[in-house]
């Protein structure tokens, strides 16, 4: 292919981030008749994800595919997909996010970024090694989450001990009881089998997370236009499937969990809701952040 | 990507430090074969030690040299002495029992060895014990210590493969014992064949042994402190590293009274030193890494090493073989750093545990800190017996085979290195 | 352990008013590192010792212990590497240099040091740019500007570049030294 462009992620391989990126590459190639294509780099091979976004700011990467909740760390209006209940459902969130597509590229513009397609990393739930019936049951727990600080303050207006900690550490951290729990998507905790060390799951679906997929915009605007559209195409359409995707695996995925022994809990989400509201008020703060919330939610 | 491997070998044995050859070759290859700007290299060496779980290697430095200075290692050596200084061959026996101790409170080899050989040399010289054959069972000893936690090599063996530290330390102990009972074993076998000298045992007391040990115990808090403030879930392994290293102030400074506090800032400046040349090496490593991944020479290598077996059992002993040759030229943690990230996916595929992975590459590692020709214990205990590396090298067949030996077992036997860790952490 | 005592200046050896002021402004950056090593370890332990006190006595948690620590360690690391450098504790293989003839030997110094400054150069000059979006881009968890940790990489390289230097000219000048002298972990 004469345009090789190299992304890298920090999921494993197959999974459902991965998978996107897959589909993204297939559109591209059939796009161009081959012309363009990409090298995909799993499992953090080319570093994390704060690393991924940076070699792309620098130019030592060409496209990254990471969560959002690191990538609001530099495309600050973005800390809205941060916000916990923003959207319900992956494919109502998806549709928003498609109907405000020039704002949402527009924002990533801002920072230096082309935006080319916002896949999901899944609606995250809360594991624990004991069933959490309602958001009382969270309280005092140590729970761990990203570092970021709505998390955290999320977490603290549950009710919980909010704990970052890294994420390799997290599975001997629940093994032993250094937490008592951990907000994932299911798809994590599928994945990293965390169901053996914590073996409650709770759907309380606190957060609908995005991993947007992005360039440096110097070099997409570089690019002959042919294929510059060609990967517009190909990130959004790649988006929709993945978010599609992800949605469809959720209910196999927890008749999975049921098969290993897991108790599965939906404990009333309302209080949880209404504890995160005033987060709102504190953490989007700039006028990006107030319009494009106004745009996704109407508020 | 060759030119950059056989630079890298060139620059190896030019005597330049291995963080600016890992670090040449990584910068060469790049200019040479990527079109990536070269801030990638910067990036890279902050990506590589931009880590809270790294952070137990400089708390687990300084506890070990704090304890080294605070007049642990004579109070291990009067006890081994009370435990096991009857038995023929004696201060052999003293020596292993004593590295075995150190082991569980420092996270690397060189400074036990030292430490070990400075109280047992010159009694060993006095007894007319076999000197060349003192300095390799003293340099076996002394590299317990990356297989028995705390353990730097596997910190980073942990990190490197995304794994829990704990698990991995866990995994260590049993072949750290079976280490220890292997070279008790081949040094009886050589002392009960080698003549009066080595029959100088005295006699064992219980009242001799209760005395050493209420000497020794403070000094036993922390390696309680690390595996049972991990394993029972009171803290992560950087965690347990810092508390380890309060605890070791309290016992060096308040219980045993020998450390002062104005020899502290010159011992932690040497734990900043030695800690730092270990985390620049993972930084450094890091930009080598990447340049393997984006040429693919994992993929290339599994391909071929997966066409000539699909057997895991020959596939880990291609892997022995391999590390064995690699510890004798290499140090531990760059090898680490280059290799695992080539070698654990194949081990995956093939159905391999990475922990009990993790404790064969540190042991086959272990043996090469005394293997000649580059083996830092080995150094270090001839350099304090006034021996040459040549003379000493004949000697360490005997402790060589009873590490192989340890080799083969976690190799052959999963759960030599895997029934601790599913015993303690479940 | 070997190792060898810290590094006497290189300019101990000639006279006049120039080095001898080069001499103690080494000293003085020597002393500075030294000191900021071992306060960065301090805070290290500190903050790691008060996560684990908050989470277990006041049953809170800090969210940016863990962040500033980490930081602390990346200029602790890259500041120590220099350190290292001073006292020869980078391990090296040197055995078979050291068996070659001198003039082989001092090729091979020369030919090391150049290759190593040019690696610890681009090192020094591609961080810049890091440090510039450092200016930008704000922490995770206590959103300080990412700067601070990163303008560790040009100030620990630079110094870890000056330390190489005064460690290889030496060696340049008059190749072979003790085997025994290198050391490490
Ligand atoms: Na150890
Ligand atoms: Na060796």
């Amino acid at each position: 292919a004469d345009f090789t462009f190299q992304v890298a992620h920090a999921n494993a391989a197959d999974e459902v981030q991965d998978k996107g990126l897959q589909k993204m590459r297939d559109l591209l190639e059939e796009k161009t008749d081959g012309a363009a294509t990409l090298e995909i780099y799993p499992s953090g091979q080319l570093g994390d994800e704060a690393q991924s976004i940076e070699g792309v700011m620098l130019g030592s990467l060409d496209m990254s595919m990471t969560s959002n909740s690191l990538l609001s760390n530099y495309i600050e209006d973005f800390r809205v997909f941060d916000m916990p209940f923003l959207f319900p459902s992956i494919s109502a969130l998806g549709e928003k996010i498609d109907a405000n597509w020039e704002l949402m590229e527009d924002t990533a513009n801002g920072s230096g970024f082309q935006l080319l397609g916002v896949f999901s990393s899944g609606i995250r739930h809360l594991m624990t090694s004991k069933p959490v019936e309602s958001i009382e049951d969270v309280a005092g727990l140590k729970i761990r989450t990203m570092q970021n600080p709505v998390h955290v303050e999320a977490w603290r207006a549950y009710g919980a001990n909010p704990t970052p900690m890294t994420y390799s550490e997290l599975y001997g951290a629940l093994q032993s009881g250094v937490v008592d729990g951990a907000e994932a998507a299911s798809t994590g905790y599928d994945g990293m089998k965390f169901y053996e060390v914590a073996p409650d799951f709770a759907l309380v679906g606190w957060l609908n997370m995005t991993a947007p997929v992005v360039m440096q915009k110097a070099a997409f605007d570089a690019l002959p236009e042919d294929i510059r559209t060609a990967l517009m195409e190909a990130g959004q359409e790649a988006a929709q499937w993945q978010r599609g995707y992800v949605e469809a695996q959720e209910k196999p995925l927890l008749e999975g969990f049921e098969a290993e022994g897991v108790t599965i809990t939906t404990p009333d989400t309302e209080p949880f809701r209404e504890a995160s509201l005033p987060l709102y008020e504190s953490e989007l703060k700039t006028p990006g952040q107030k319009a494009l919330l106004k745009a996704l939610t109407g508020k | 990507m060759i030119w950059a491997v056989g630079g890298f070998l060139l620059l190896l044995i030019s005597g330049i430090p291995i963080v600016l050859a890992l670090g040449i070759a990584a910068l060469a290859a790049i200019e040479l074969s990527t079109s990536a700007p070269i801030s990638i290299v910067a990036q890279r060496v902050y990506g590589g030690i931009q880590s809270f779980t790294l952070m137990a290697i400089p708390f687990f430095v300084a506890s070990g040299l704090l304890m080294e200075a605070g007049g642990i290692a004579r109070r291990f050596v009067n006890l081994a002495g009370a435990m096991v200084g009857w038995i023929t061959g004696s201060l052999y026996m003293v020596s292993v029992v004593t590295g075995t101790g150190l082991a569980a409170i420092s996270g690397s080899g060189s400074a036990d060895t030292a430490a070990i050989s400075a109280v047992m040399v010159p009694e060993m010289k006095k007894r007319r014990y076999d000197i060349d054959l003192a300095a390799a069972i003293i340099a076996a000893s002394g590299s317990l210590a990356s297989i028995i936690p705390p353990s730097i090599v596997m910190i980073v063996i942990a990190v490197t493969s995304s794994q829990s530290i704990g698990a991995m330390f866990l995994g260590g102990i049993v072949p750290g014992l079976i280490v220890m009972v292997g070279l008790m074993l081949g040094a009886w076998l050589f002392a009960r064949r080698g003549g009066e000298a080595y029959r100088d045992g005295a006699p064992f007391t219980f009242a001799r042994l209760a005395h050493a040990f209420r000497e020794a115990a403070p000094g036993m808090i922390v390696p309680v402190v690390i595996i049972g403030g991990i394993v029972g879930g009171v803290f992560t392994a950087t965690e347990a590293a810092c508390v380890a290293l309060f605890t070791t102030l309290i016992v060096t400074m308040f219980i045993y009274k020998e450390l002062k506090p104005r020899d502290l800032p010159r011992i932690l400046l040497k734990a900043i030193s030695l800690s730092a040349t270990v985390l620049i090496v993972i930084a450094t490593a890091s930009v080598f890494t990447w340049i393997i991944a984006t040429e693919g020479l994992p993929a290339m290598l599994s391909g071929w090493l997966t066409g000539i077996t699909d057997n895991p059992i020959a596939f880990l002993l291609i892997v022995n073989l391999l590390l064995l040759v690699v510890g004798m030229f290499m140090e531990s943690i760059s090898a680490v750093l280059i290799l695992l990230p080539i070698l654990l996916p194949i081990a995956r595929s093939y159905g391999i545990d990475p922990v009990q992975f993790g404790i064969i590459t540190a042991l086959n590692l272990s043996i090469g800190l005394i293997t000649p020709p580059y083996g830092i214990c080995l150094y270090v205990a001839a350099s304090v017996a006034g021996r040459r590396i040549e003379q000493v090298s004949r000697r360490i067949w005997l402790p060589f085979l009873c590490m192989l030996v340890a080799l083969m077992l976690v190799t052959f036997v999963p759960a030599v290195s895997l029934w601790l860790p599913a015993l303690m952490m479940n | 352990m070997p190792d060898r005592p810290g590094g006497q200046p290189p300019f101990s050896a000639l006279r006049g008013p120039v080095p001898k002021a080069l001499s103690a402004a080494l000293r003085a950056l020597r002393r500075l590192v030294d000191g900021a090593a071992l306060l960065l370890l301090g805070y290290m332990a500190l903050a790691v010792l008060v996560q684990i006190v908050g989470r277990y006595v006041f049953n809170y948690s800090i969210a940016w212990s863990e962040e500033t620590a980490t930081f602390a360690q990346i200029w602790l690391a890259l500041l120590g590497a220099g350190i290292a450098m001073r006292h020869n504790q980078h391990v090296g293989v040197d055995f078979l240099i050291l068996k070659a003839p001198l003039p082989v030997q001092r090729v091979f110094n020369l030919a090391a040091f150049a290759l190593g400054a040019w690696f610890l150069g681009v090192v020094v000059v591609g961080s810049v740019s890091m440090v510039g979006i450092g200016l930008i881009v704000k922490s995770p968890a206590l959103r300080m500007p990412m700067a601070i940790p990163y303008s560790a990489l040009p100030v620990g390289f630079a110094y870890f570049l000056l330390e190489f230097a005064l460690s290889s000219l030496p060696r340049i000048l008059r190749p072979g030294h003790d085997p025994l002298e290198e050391t490490g972990i």
